[in-house]
C-alpha cells in the first residue's frame, strides 16, 4: 500500500489562483497545503514542510518551475518528492518536455477546481503504483 | 587565313556547282567552236587545195602544150626547108648518076647541117631523122650528151617496120603525126638509159607535091617532166599517164621494170578510186580539168590530146594531195584549239572561283564570327568585312549583326534581372553539376561564382541531403511533363565557412538543347524563422497570460457553483452558469487558436497508433452525451459489431469527432436525435454524423471549413463555438490522408462524413512505423524539420 496523500506544496505566483487552490485542495480536498509564490520560496519551505507532493507552476518570477524542479531533483533529500506541473503551457510537446525533466504529470490550466482534489489523488495513486512496481522490479 | 577553320565542316561548298557549271560551259562552248572551226577549216582547206591543184595542173598542161607545139612547128619547118627540094631536084635532073649522087649528097649534107643546128639550139631534142619512102633512114642526127652528131651512113637503119613510119607514110602535106610520150624503146624493149620520148613526124614534099620521105623529131621529155614535177611541191603529187596507162612520173632511172610495177601497185592500192578513174582513160572534154575527191585524197585530172583527129594518143595529167597530208596541217590547228580550250576553261574556272569567293568569303567570316560569339566573344566579332556591301550579302551580314546585338541587349537585361535578384538562384545539370549562379547565391554561401560553377551541388548540402540528392536527381519522375517539381521545401544550406542557413528551395526544371536542367530559387529563411519563432512565442505567451486569469475566474466560479450555489436565487445561479460556460468557451478558443497556429506553422504533431474505431466512437459519444442532454439532444449510434481497426492519432481524432458532434448538437432543435454511424466502403471507413437542424445555407457551403466561419455571425454568441473547429478538423483529417465532407439542404439537416483508411488486415507492417501513406508524410515532415 502506498502512503496516503496528506501534504501538498503548491507553488504559484498568481495570488488568485493560490486562493482558489487553497479553497479547492484545502477546504474541499482536506489536504494540508503550503502555498509558495515562487520557486525560491518553495525551495526554502519544502525542507521544512515535508510535502508528499509538489504542484508547480511553470512561469513564475524570481525562479520559474523548470528551474525549481531541476534544483529539487539535484537535492538528494528532496529528489524523491513527486512534482506535478500546473501550467497553461500544456501543449503536447511541452508536456513531453516536463515529463522528461522529472515531473510525474501535468495538470493544464485552466483547471476545474471542483475536480482538482480527485485529479491530484488519481495522479498520486498512479505514481505510487508505478513507484512500487519500480521498487519491486529493482 | 581567318576563315580556314569553318571550311572543313560543310560537305560541299556553294562554289563547287558554280565552278563545275562555269568550267563545263566554257569547255563545251570552246570545244564546239573549236571543232566547228576545224571542220570549216577542213572544207576551206580542201577548196583552196583544189584551186591550187587546178592552177598547177593548168600550168603543167600549158607547158606541155608549148613543147608539143614547138616540136610540131620544127617538124613543119624542117619539112619545108630548101634541101628537101634540092634532094628531089638532084635526083630528077641529073641523068648522070654520079653527079646526081654528089648533088644529092650535098643537099643531104645541108639538110643534116640544119638538123644539127636545130639539135644544138634545143637541148631536149634527141634525134632528128629523114626517112625515105622505102622506110630507111636517109639522115639522122643523134644527141650524145651535150653534143649532136650526124650518124654515119653505116649507122642508118631500116625503120620500115616501125608503126610510126608506116602510119606517117602516105599522109598528106601538112599532116602532123603525134605518137604520144613513152619510154624510149628499141625493138619493143625499154632502152637504157631510160628516157621519155615524144615523137612527132610529118611527110616532106617537094614543090610539085613530090614526096621525099618523113621528117621525124624525137624530143626527150624527161627534163620537161622533171621540171613540171619540180613545180609541184609536196605534199602534192603529180602524175602523168599516157594512153598506154604508163605512169610517166616515176622515172627512176635505175629501177627495174618490176620495181616500177610494184610501186604502181602500191599507188593503186593506196588510191584505188583514183587509179580506177585513171584506168578508164580518155573521157572527152579536152583541156578541162575534173575534180576527184574522197576521204583519202583530192585530185584534179586534166586531159590533153596532141591531134584532134587522132584519139589514140593522149595524156592524163593529175595533181593530187592526200587528205592525210591536208589533215596533218589541221592536227596542228586541233592542238591549238585544244590548248585554247584548256586556257579558256582555266580562265572560266578562275573567274567562277573569284565570283563565288566574293559570295562565300563573307559567309565563312560570318560563320567563324558566329562561332566565336557562341564561345563567349562580344557581338563586335560579328562586324565582319563586307557589311557595307550594297548587295544581298551586305543585307545578310547587317541583319545578323543587328539580330545578335538585339539578342545581346535582351540577354543583358535578363542577366541583370538574375544578377540583381534578391533570391539566390542557381542552375544545375541532371548530374548535379552547377552551371550558373547569381550574385545573391555568392553572398548566401560565401563562395565565388568560379568556386561553385563546375562543382557538384552537394558541396552546398549537409550530410543528410547529400546522401539522397544524387539518387533523387536520377528519378524517372523528373523527366515527366510540368516545370515545377514541387512547391518547394525547407533545407539547410551549408556555407563556405561551415555554417548552415535554413533556406526554402523551389526547384523548376527546364530543357536546353534536349538536356535537362534544374533551376533552384532559394529564400533565406533565417529572418523568417526568427519572426516565426517570435510569433509562436507570442501566441504561447499570450495564451498563457490569458489562461492565468481565466484559471482564477473559472476556478472561482466553479467553486462558487459547487459550494454556495444552493444558497443563490435562481436568477443568480443562472448568471453563474452563463459565466462558467463562457469561461469554458474561452478555454476552448485559446486551445483552438494554439492548434491553428501550430497547423499553420506545420508544427502540429501526431501520435499514430492502431485502435478500434467502433469502440472509439462509442467512447466519444459517451463523453459528449452529458453535453447533448443539456441541450435536449440524444445520440443514436449505429455500427457493425465487428471492430474496424484504423491507424490514427486518437486524441486528434477525438478532437475532430467531438467538434462534429458538438456542432450537430448545437444546430439540432430540442428533442431531436443526432445519428452517428460508421460503415465500411472497400478499404475505407466512413463516419457519418447526421443532425436534423436547419441545414447549412447554400451560400455558406464554400466557407464552412474556413477560419472563424459561422453561417450567422450572431451564432457566435447564441450557439457558442470559436469558428475554428472545422478548419482544425479538416487539417487533422488531411494529415490522416482522409476526407471530411458534408451534405446539407436548408431545413433538412446536415450530415458530416469523415472518411479514413482502414489499417491493412494482415497487419504486416511494423507497428512502430506508420504505414505507406503516413511513412511518406512523415518522411516529408522529417525533411522539413
Amino acid at each position: 500500500m502506498t502512503k496516503a496523500l496528506e501534504r501538498i506544496t503548491y507553488v504559484e505566483d498568481d495570488q488568485d489562483i493560490r486562493a482558489i487552490a487553497e479553497l479547492a485542495l484545502g477546504a474541499l480536498g482536506g489536504y494540508q497545503l503550503d502555498l509558495c509564490e515562487n520557486g525560491k520560496v518553495a525551495l526554502e519551505r519544502v525542507p521544512v514542510f515535508h510535502p508528499d507532493l509538489i504542484l508547480l507552476d511553470v512561469m513564475m518570477p524570481v525562479m520559474d518551475g523548470t528551474e525549481t524542479l531541476r534544483t529539487l531533483k539535484s537535492t538528494p533529500e528532496l529528489a524523491d518528492i513527486p512534482v506535478v506541473f500546473m501550467t497553461a503551457k500544456a501543449q503536447r510537446h511541452e508536456v513531453q518536455g516536463y515529463k522528461e525533466s522529472g515531473a510525474v504529470d501535468v495538470i493544464a490550466k485552466p483547471f476545474d477546481p471542483t475536480d482538482l482534489p480527485a485529479r491530484v489523488m488519481r495522479i498520486w495513486e498512479l505514481h505510487g503504483r508505478d513507484h512500487q512496481i519500480g521498487e519491486t522490479m529493482s | 587565313m581567318v576563315y580556314s577553320n569553318s571550311r572543313k565542316e560543310y560537305r560541299r561548298s556553294i562554289s563547287t556547282p558554280f565552278l563545275i557549271i562555269a568550267v563545263g560551259l566554257v569547255l563545251a562552248t570552246s570545244i564546239l567552236v573549236g571543232f566547228w572551226q576545224i571542220w570549216k577549216n577542213d572544207e576551206t582547206n580542201i577548196a583552196h587545195e583544189d584551186e591550187r591543184l587546178n592552177f598547177v595542173l593548168q600550168r603543167v598542161m600549158k607547158d606541155l602544150s608549148t613543147v608539143v607545139e614547138d616540136t610540131a612547128r620544127n617538124v613543119v619547118m624542117l619539112a619545108g626547108t630548101p634541101p628537101i627540094q634540092g634532094i628531089l631536084t638532084a635526083r630528077r635532073n641529073n641523068s648522070v648518076a654520079e653527079i646526081a649522087r654528089i648533088e644529092e649528097a650535098i643537099w643531104k649534107d645541108r639538110l643534116a647541117q640544119i638538123f644539127l643546128s636545130l639539135g644544138e639550139s634545143n637541148r631536149n631534142l634527141l634525134q632528128v631523122r629523114l626517112i625515105g619512102l622505102d622506110g630507111k633512114e636517109a639522115i639522122r642526127v643523134n644527141r650524145i650528151g651535150e653534143t649532136v652528131v650526124r650518124a654515119s651512113p653505116k649507122e642508118l637503119q631500116d625503120k620500115s617496120q616501125h608503126a610510126y613510119v608506116q602510119q606517117t607514110l602516105g599522109t598528106a602535106r601538112g599532116k602532123i603525126k603525134y605518137f604520144g610520150i613513152d619510154y624510149n624503146r628499141e625493138h619493143g624493149e625499154i632502152e637504157e638509159p631510160r628516157v621519155f620520148v615524144m615523137r612527132v613526124a610529118t611527110m616532106a614534099f617537094g614543090k610539085d607535091d613530090e614526096p621525099l620521105g618523113i621528117i621525124v623529131i624525137n624530143i626527150d621529155m624527161s627534163r620537161v617532166i622533171a621540171k613540171m614535177m619540180g613545180t609541184v611541191r609536196a605534199p602534192k603529187q603529180f602524175l602523168l599517164i599516157n594512153e598506154k596507162g604508163t605512169y610517166l612520173t616515176m622515172p627512176e632511172r635505175n629501177a627495174s621494170a618490176a620495181t616500177i610495177q610494184a610501186r604502181l601497185q602500191v599507188f593503186k592500192s593506196r588510191y584505188p578510186d583514183l587509179a580506177a578513174r585513171l584506168d578508164k582513160g580518155w573521157r572527152g572534154g579536152d583541156n578541162e580539168t575534173v575534180r576527184v575527191r574522197n576521204q583519202s585524197f583530192i585530185a584534179r585530172i586534166g586531159q590533153m590530146r596532141f591531134d584532134w583527129s587522132d584519139p589514140s594518143h593522149y595524156l592524163l595529167a593529175v595533181t593530187m594531195t592526200p587528205m592525210k597530208e591536208l589533215l596533218a596541217q589541221n592536227q596542228e590547228m586541233q592542238r591549238q584549239v585544244f590548248l585554247f580550250t584548256a586556257l579558256l576553261a582555266l580562265i572560266g574556272a578562275n573567274v567562277a572561283y573569284m565570283l563565288t569567293r566574293h559570295v562565300v568569303k563573307p559567309l565563312q567570316l560570318l560563320t567563324d564570327a558566329a562561332r566565336q560569339l557562341s564561345r563567349g566573344a562580344t557581338v563586335d566579332s560579328l562586324k565582319v568585312d563586307g557589311r557595307d556591301r550594297p548587295d544581298e550579302i551586305g543585307v545578310l551580314l547587317r541583319s545578323v549583326y543587328e539580330m545578335a546585338s538585339n539578342l545581346e541587349e535582351k540577354q543583358k537585361s535578363m542577366r541583370a534581372i538574375l544578377t540583381t535578384a534578391q533570391n539566390p538562384i542557381l542552375m544545375i545539370s541532371r548530374r548535379g553539376i552547377i552551371h550558373n549562379v547569381n550574385d545573391a547565391t555568392e553572398q548566401l554561401f560565401g563562395y565565388s561564382r568560379e568556386e561553385m560553377v563546375g562543382q557538384n551541388i552537394s558541396m552546398l548540402m549537409n550530410e543528410h541531403d547529400r546522401k539522397h540528392h544524387d539518387s533523387y536527381l536520377q528519378r524517372p519522375s523528373l523527366l515527366g511533363p510540368g516545370k515545377i517539381l514541387d512547391g518547394g521545401r525547407e533545407v539547410q544550406a551549408v556555407c563556405k565557412d561551415g555554417s548552415t542557413v535554413p533556406i526554402h528551395l523551389a526547384v523548376s526544371k527546364l530543357h536546353i538543347k534536349n538536356e535537362l536542367f534544374f533551376t533552384g530559387i532559394m529564400t533565406d529563411l533565417t529572418e523568417l524563422k526568427k519572426v516565426d519563432k517570435m510569433k509562436s512565442e507570442f501566441v504561447s505567451t499570450v495564451s498563457h497570460e490569458l489562461r492565468t486569469p481565466l484559471t482564477s475566474i473559472k476556478g472561482a466560479l466553479g467553486l462558487l457553483r459547487s459550494t454556495s450555489g444552493e444558497a443563490l436565487p435562481d436568477s443568480g445561479r443562472k448568471m453563474l452558469d452563463i459565466a462558467y460556460a463562457n469561461c469554458e468557451r474561452l478555454s476552448v478558443l485559446i486551445n483552438d487558436i494554439l492548434d491553428m497556429e501550430k497547423i499553420e506553422a506545420g508544427k502540429l504533431t501526431y501520435d499514430f497508433a492502431l485502435f478500434d474505431l467502433v469502440a472509439f466512437l462509442a467512447e466519444v459519444i459517451e463523453t459528449n452525451r452529458a453535453y447533448a442532454e443539456q441541450a435536449g439532444v440524444s445520440f443514436v449510434f449505429q455500427s457493425l459489431p465487428d471492430p474496424i481497426i484504423i491507424f490514427a492519432d486518437r486524441c486528434r481524432l477525438e478532437q475532430v469527432v467531438t467538434n462534429v458532434l458538438s456542432n450537430a448538437v448545437k444546430y439540432s432543435p430540442g428533442g431531436a436525435q443526432v445519428e452517428v454511424s460508421a460503415y465500411v466502403e472497400e478499404s475505407k471507413v466512413r463516419i457519418a454524423v447526421r443532425d436534423h437542424g436547419e441545414g447549412i445555407p447554400e451560400d455558406f457551403h464554400d466557407k464552412i471549413f474556413g477560419k472563424f466561419a459561422q453561417a450567422d455571425s450572431s451564432d457566435t454568441r447564441t450557439r457558442g463555438g470559436t469558428g475554428l473547429g472545422l478548419a482544425i478538423s479538416r487539417e487533422i483529417i488531411k494529415a490522416h490522408s482522409g476526407q471530411i465532407e458534408f451534405e446539407s439542404a436548408a431545413g433538412e439537416g446536415t450530415t458530416f462524413f469523415i472518411t479514413l483508411d482502414i489499417a491493412p488486415e494482415d497487419q504486416s507492417f511494423n507497428r512502430a512505423q506508420p504505414p505507406g501513406f503516413l511513412a511518406e508524410q512523415l518522411e516529408d515532415t522529417r525533411h522539413i524539420a
